[in-house]
């Protein structure tokens, strides 16, 4: 920047000098308060005032960082101020100031540029001009740019210059820039360039062969003449055109493939055989080579495509190589030969192939190397041959390389081209010649006479079989002597000519037979068959084959067959055949014989009827199916025999086949197994004994192992045949080895052993066995197994046990009878001197002495005459016994005597029926029972005696075996006592057992009580539960004249059911019977099971339809209260009755706790189970309780 | 995740004098280092615009101005000190 000073008035001077000083301060002020880091301090205008030191870096950089560039410049630059005077100018622009005209002389600085190029005259005056108008233009502002090329030639040389203006600010006037730029070479470069154009223009259009120039990708920019001729496109629609689209599909893979390549770089060029699609759609073939134009850069600029038209060279080719691929196919050798030597020249691929070696290899060799060498060859004779025939065709023997030979027939000739060659064809005749060989073997083997024939009858030409078939000789055959119709039996002329019209039709004959006629007259039969040539029907060939010894065979068979009849016919067994039908169409004698059918009868199929109704229906199955499927038949059936019975008969038959496989006849065998049978019979009849019989048998062999068990076994043990088969009897079943092993020992050692064993059953049980083993030994003697048969005595021994305590308690009853009767006598003059006593004795002390003797003698008299009665056994009078009287009676007794706190309650009904019995006894029986049930309530209680009627169906004595049906009286007694334990109850009614302490019982109430009512045929039952009480009831046979009263009682009161069903599970099948028949009777369905089980299953199976449950409490394997539980998991709210016998004492209130509904006592009538039933059926569903049957205690 | 904030700068320089230029290639580096890929640079040249440095009460060049995040901060110089920058800056440790 340039400073202008100006002079200046003082004053203004001298502030303008303190200003200057200020600035001078402050700018070092401040350049030293920013450490030189600051270029320029802004002004609240945002003028920027420069630092010192930014100034002058400022100053010097810009300039001569504008100079620099400027003069970096090889064109040449002026800078124009607004006017268009030049304000500097680089270095160029002074160098070059004398070639440019337009920079006139000098550096031109401070002159106006615009009117320097106004003012060029001469060359360039045009330039100047326009020039000057652009410069003027930009210094306006008008235009943006001006630029202009001219030229500036020096003599010899070519230059030009391109001008260009540009303004220097772009928003206001300040001046401009001048540029000049030599750009000579770049104009000298276009015009090389063009002119190579031109001329590749011309080569380009003028080319024979078709050009084109496409871009990278294809799309066509040029193509010449030729190419568009070729493609059959003007250059125009080419150019729209890519050249992918005149490609020939097939060849444009590889062509894009190829031209990738290219591309890509990997080849320089691309050259391909390929065809173009012209514009009509015609195909032609071309050679085209691609090369590729680059671009300064590397980069591809274009493809250029030389295409040549190379159809018909294409054609010859493919036609060549047609030729040569039918050469090298032929079936056939082809061979090229060199006359002169007879080398191979050529030989083709069959050739090769055949003789084994490489083409190579064949053309280093010559004919005669493949010859076999067996005949000597020549191959001048072989030439000559040729040379002088037109061909030649002879029959060889070729070697291979591996030194085989095999027969060729070769076919030679000489070709005359350029040069002569040999050319042979040879053809492998391998085939042919075993063709040819078996054919003759055919024909020259004697198994078939074989002929040749024509229509005439002549015999042309025979092999040895044949003239010995027919008995002339060759030379016959020569002279013509054999001809067909002399040949030929009249019989059998028709034959011959409907053979004779097959071959018409379709050249040969089905074979027949027929006969011949010998020279010497004498018959052969033969198989004929016959064919006419293919290519001359006039004429054949004829096989015959000797059929004499198959005539000869036959009538063997035959006279075999008529052999083997009669000596069937000998048999007692029926031996019968058919033919392949299986139907009877012979007469067979043997089964006539058998069954009295006649041939009638049992032809065809009515063999039938012989065989038993039962077995016919199998026999024809079996039968048909034999036949059918050609397979031996097995039978067994039984035959009618002429006095209709039946024998068993066990049958098989065999097929004979026939020489093709066929069935010929059926033969077969009938056996009388009639005693066999039966012997079947009875052994499985045994077999079956054996499981019937109660006894376990059981066979074991010599270690303990079980062999054989049999049903009884499984039913008295519980192990079934499975679980017991193979396991050591000692394991299985003895509770006590020692004892099975002494017996085994004797056993063995003796052969049998028989005894008492203690076993176990499959639950444990004991039972008591009678065992009775023997030692089984084979046929030689060698012991092999035992055979053990068992039977269970447990009850036996039971019974017995019980017999022998009664006999004891008989045996002590009768002692005891004696010892009362000689007491008896002791006793009565005690009681009589105590009564004399009692008379004389004043003194209390002797009075109450006295009572006490007389109170014991007394009892002791009791006592006495209670076993007295007891052993003498009862004598008693049967009559009627009014209840009533008999309650009453005792009724006085037991309020009289009886303590005051034990309340008597008794009932008798109007309608008691009258007891048919001893009064006495009777009322023994309840006093005796009111005694105890009076002992049984030290402390008070109730005691009931009451009677009642009854009536025992046969329910009740089903269940009670002592009951017989009928009519009685029950004396119930009750007590509220103590109750006696099962224990006790089982044995109360045996002598001398009492419960009470000494002195104060005899044991022998309740004895006589049952032998009283025993006596009577009534039963006794007794009902206790501990602390609750006891009933006794005794049931007393009613007198039988109230018989009109029905012995069952009112039915019809009886209530019924309704149709519900009913289990009844109980394991004593007679109860089942009786209560289901009871059921059924009145209105119910019964369901009945035999053990706990078993009902739990079948209610559970039939849970929805049974109403209710009455079970047995005591059963074996799963007892009432087992079964009771099942029932109940089953369905917790299943009505249940309880039924027991005297053992349901204390669980009462277990049953009830379970939920059981009822409790009936066996034996029950049908009143009872009825009863029962209805009330149950119509409580809720909830279990009602009524404990013991209350209805029985009262 | 919080991004971290993106600075934004604009450096008042005279033309193409030496504080200048240098304050303009230390600023550059110094972003470039600390601040990669989330700064801001606009030179303003007051040769070309005065106005600017008027608007933005500048008086001096070189005058470095962070523009975000906030608050706004100004340094004078050449930028040459690092450290002073960082800590003006408030990316010092």
């Amino acid at each position: 920047m340039t400073q202008e000073t100006l002079p200046i008035p003082t004053q203004k001077g001298a502030e303008i000098s303190t200003l200057i000083e200020t600035l001078h301060r402050t700018q070092k002020r401040l350049e030293e308060l920013t450490a030189g880091e600051v270029d320029s301090v802004v002004d609240r205008e945002g003028h920027a005032f420069f630092l010192r030191r930014a100034q002058e870096e400022l100053r010097l950089t810009e300039s001569s960082r504008q100079a620099a560039i400027l003069n970096a410049l090889p064109a040449q630059v002026a800078l124009l101020d607004a006017q268009g005077i030049i304000v500097s100018v680089n270095e160029s622009w002074g160098q070059s100031g004398t070639v440019n005209v337009l920079q006139g002389s000098g550096f031109g600085v401070g002159q106006n540029y615009v009117e320097i190029c106004d003012r060029v005259i001469g060359h360039g005056t045009e330039e100047g001009q326009a020039a000057a108008k652009g410069i003027r233009q930009v210094l306006q502002g008008e235009e943006h740019e001006f630029s202009l090329e001219y030229s500036g030639h020096l003599p010899g040389e070519k230059r030009w210059f391109r001008l260009t203006v540009t303004p220097v600010s772009s928003d206001h006037m300040a001046g401009a820039v001048v540029m000049h730029a030599d750009i000579t070479e770049r104009k000298l470069a276009d015009e090389t360039l063009r002119e190579s154009e031109e001329r590749f223009r011309g080569m380009f259009a003028g080319a024979a062969a078709g050009i084109a120039i496409s871009t990278p990708k294809g799309c066509y920019l040029q193509a010449n003449a030729a190419y568009c001729r070729m493609l059959g496109y003007t250059e125009s629609e080419l150019q729209t055109m890519n050249f992918a689209s005149v490609t020939h599909p097939d060849d444009l893979h590889l062509n894009l493939e190829m031209r990738d390549e290219l591309l890509a770089g990997q080849r320089e060029s691309l050259i391909m055989e390929k065809r173009y699609v012209k514009k009509g759609g015609e195909i032609v073939w071309v050679r085209t080579s691609v090369s590729a134009t680059h671009l300064v850069g590397g980069e591809i600029a274009t493809l250029i495509v030389m295409a040549e038209d190379i159809s018909e060279a294409k054609n010859s080719r493919d036609g060549l190589m047609l030729f040569r691929s039918l050469i090298d196919q032929s079936p056939d050798a082809i061979e090229v030969i060199d006359p002169q030597t007879g080398q191979f020249l050529d030989v083709n691929e069959t050739g090769c192939k055949r003789l084994g070696y490489s083409h190579a290899e064949l053309l280093s060799m010559n004919v005669a190397s493949v010859d076999d060498g067996k005949k000597p060859f020549s191959w001048p004779n072989a030439l000559d041959a040729v040379m002088r025939n037109d061909f030649v065709t002879l029959e060889s023997r070729h070697r291979r390389k591996d030194g085989s030979t095999f027969p060729v027939e070769v076919y030679t000739r000489f070709i005359d081209l350029n040069q002569g060659y040999v050319v042979a064809i040879v053809r492998d005749i391998t085939e042919r010649k075993r063709t040819e060989a078996r054919f003759r073997l055919l024909v020259d083997s004697n198994a078939q006479g074989v002929f040749f024939w024509n229509t005439n009858g002549q015999i042309l030409e025979a092999n040895d079989a044949f003239l010995g078939l027919v008995g002339y000789s060759r030379q016959d055959l020569i002279d013509g002597l054999i001809n067909w119709i002399t040949l030929t039996p009249p019989e059998y002329v028709s034959r011959d000519q409907i053979a004779h019209e097959e071959m018409k039709v379709q050249s040969h004959c089905t074979p027949f037979e027929k006969e011949f006629t010998r020279k010497d007259g004498s018959r052969v039969p033969i198989l004929l068959g016959a064919a006419t040539f293919g290519d001359n029907p006039e004429e054949g060939v004829c096989f015959t084959l000797d059929l004499s010894d198959r005539k000869n065979a036959e009538r063997e068979v035959r006279f075999n067959e008529l052999r083997y009849r009669s000596l069937v016919e000998a048999t007692s067994q029926i031996v019968w055949d058919t033919p392949a039908s299986g139907e009877f169409v012979v007469e067979q004698p043997n089964w006539s014989a058998f069954t009295g059918q006649s041939f009638e009868e049992l032809r065809g199929w009515g063999w039938l009827n012989a065989i038993h109704p039962d077995d016919r229906e199998e026999t024809a199955r079996v039968w048909s199916a034999a036949v059918k499927n050609r397979l031996p038949y097995e039978v067994e059936h039984r035959i009618r025999t002429p006095d209709n019975s039946y024998r068993n008969m066990s049958v098989r038959a065999v097929p004979i086949l026939d020489d093709d496989g066929s069935i010929r006849q059926w033969i077969g065998v009938h056996k009388d197994i009639t005693e066999r049978k039966q012997a079947e019979l009875r052994i499985t009849e045994q077999a079956e004994l054996l499981d019937k019989t109660r006894d376990a048998i059981m066979v074991r062999d010599l270690e303990g192992i079980i062999l054989f068990w049999n049903k009884g076994a499984e039913r008295m043990y519980g192990w079934t045949v499975a679980e017991a088969v193979g396991r050591k009897a000692v394991e299985l079943l003895h509770a006590n080895p020692e004892k099975f092993h002494e017996a085994n020992a004797l056993v063995i050692q003796r052969g049998e052993w028989n005894g008492e064993l203690q076993h176990l059953n499959s639950t444990g049980e004991e039972l008591t066995i009678e065992a009775r083993w023997t030692l089984v030994s084979d046929g030689a003697g060698v012991p092999k197994s035992v055979l053990a048969i068992n039977t269970n005595i447990t009850e036996r021994k039971q019974i017995e046990h019980q017999f022998l305590r009664a006999q004891r308690m008989e045996s002590v009853g009768t002692l005891a009878g004696g010892v009362a009767h000689d007491l008896n006598n002791i006793l009565a003059p005690i009681l009589m001197s105590i009564q004399i006593l009692k008379l004389t004795a004043t003194d209390s002390e002797t009075t109450s002495i006295l009572k006490t003797i007389e109170t014991s003698a007394k009892r002791g008299a009791d006592i006495v005459r209670q076993v007295l009665s007891f052993a003498r056994g009862l004598e008693s009078q049967r009559i009627e016994v009014q209840p009533k009287h008999l309650l009453g009676d005792v009724e006085s007794i037991i309020r009289g005597t009886f303590p005051k706190n034990i309340q008597v309650e008794i009932s008798v009904p109007q309608d008691i029926w009258t007891i048919e019995g001893d009064p006495t006894q009777i009322h023994q029986i309840l006093l005796n029972l009111s005694v105890n049930a009076r002992d049984a309530m030290p402390h008070g209680g109730t005691l009931a005696v009451s009677v009642e009627n009854c009536v025992l169906d046969e329910n009740y004595s089903a269940m009670n075996l002592q009951a017989k049906p009928g009519r009685y009286v029950v004396i119930n007694v009750t007590d509220t006592g103590s109750g006696m334990p099962r224990r006790v109850i089982d044995k109360i009614f045996e002598p001398f057992f009492t419960t009470k302490e000494l002195s104060k019982g005899t044991g022998l109430g309740l004895s006589t009580v049952m032998a009283i009512v025993k006596s009577h045929e009534g039963l006794i039952n007794v009902y206790s539960e501990l602390g609750r009480g006891t009933t006794f009831k005794v049931y007393l046979p009613a007198m039988d004249n109230t018989s009109d009263t029905p012995l069952v009682a009112d039915v019809s009161q009886l209530p019924r059911g309704n149709g519900q069903t009913v289990l009844v599970i109980d394991d004593e099948a007679s109860i089942l019977t009786i209560t289901s028949q009871t059921l059924q009777a009145f209105g119910y369905k019964s369901l009945t099971a035999v053990d706990g089980a078993d009902g739990v299953a079948i209610y559970a199976q039939n849970v929805n339809e049974i109403a209710v449950v009455i079970t047995d409490m005591n059963m074996p394997v799963m007892n009432g209260m087992a079964a009771i539980r099942a029932l109940l998991r089953v369905n917790p709210n299943v009505k249940i009755i309880a039924a027991s016998g005297l053992n349901v004492n204390g669980d009462a209130e277990k049953l009830v706790e379970m939920g059981v509904a009822y409790s009936l006592v066996k034996p029950y009538t049908a009143e009872t189970l009825l009863t029962a039933l209805n009330q149950v059926l119509r409580s809720p569903s909830d279990a009602v309780s009524t404990g013991i049957n209350t209805s029985e205690i009262s | 995740m919080i991004r971290p904030p993106r600075f934004k700068f604009r450096l008042y320089v005279a033309g193409s004098t030496q504080n200048s230029t240098r304050a303009s290639a230390n600023l550059t580096a110094f972003c470039a280092t600390h601040l990669p890929h989330r700064h801001e640079i606009e030179i303003v040249d007051v040769l070309q615009q005065p106005k600017r440095a008027m608007a933005d009460s500048v008086f001096m060049t070189p005058t470095l101005i962070k523009l975000a995040p906030s608050p706004d901060r100004r340094l004078v110089g050449t930028l040459s000190e690092t450290q002073l920058l960082l800590e003006t800056l408030g990316l010092g440790t």
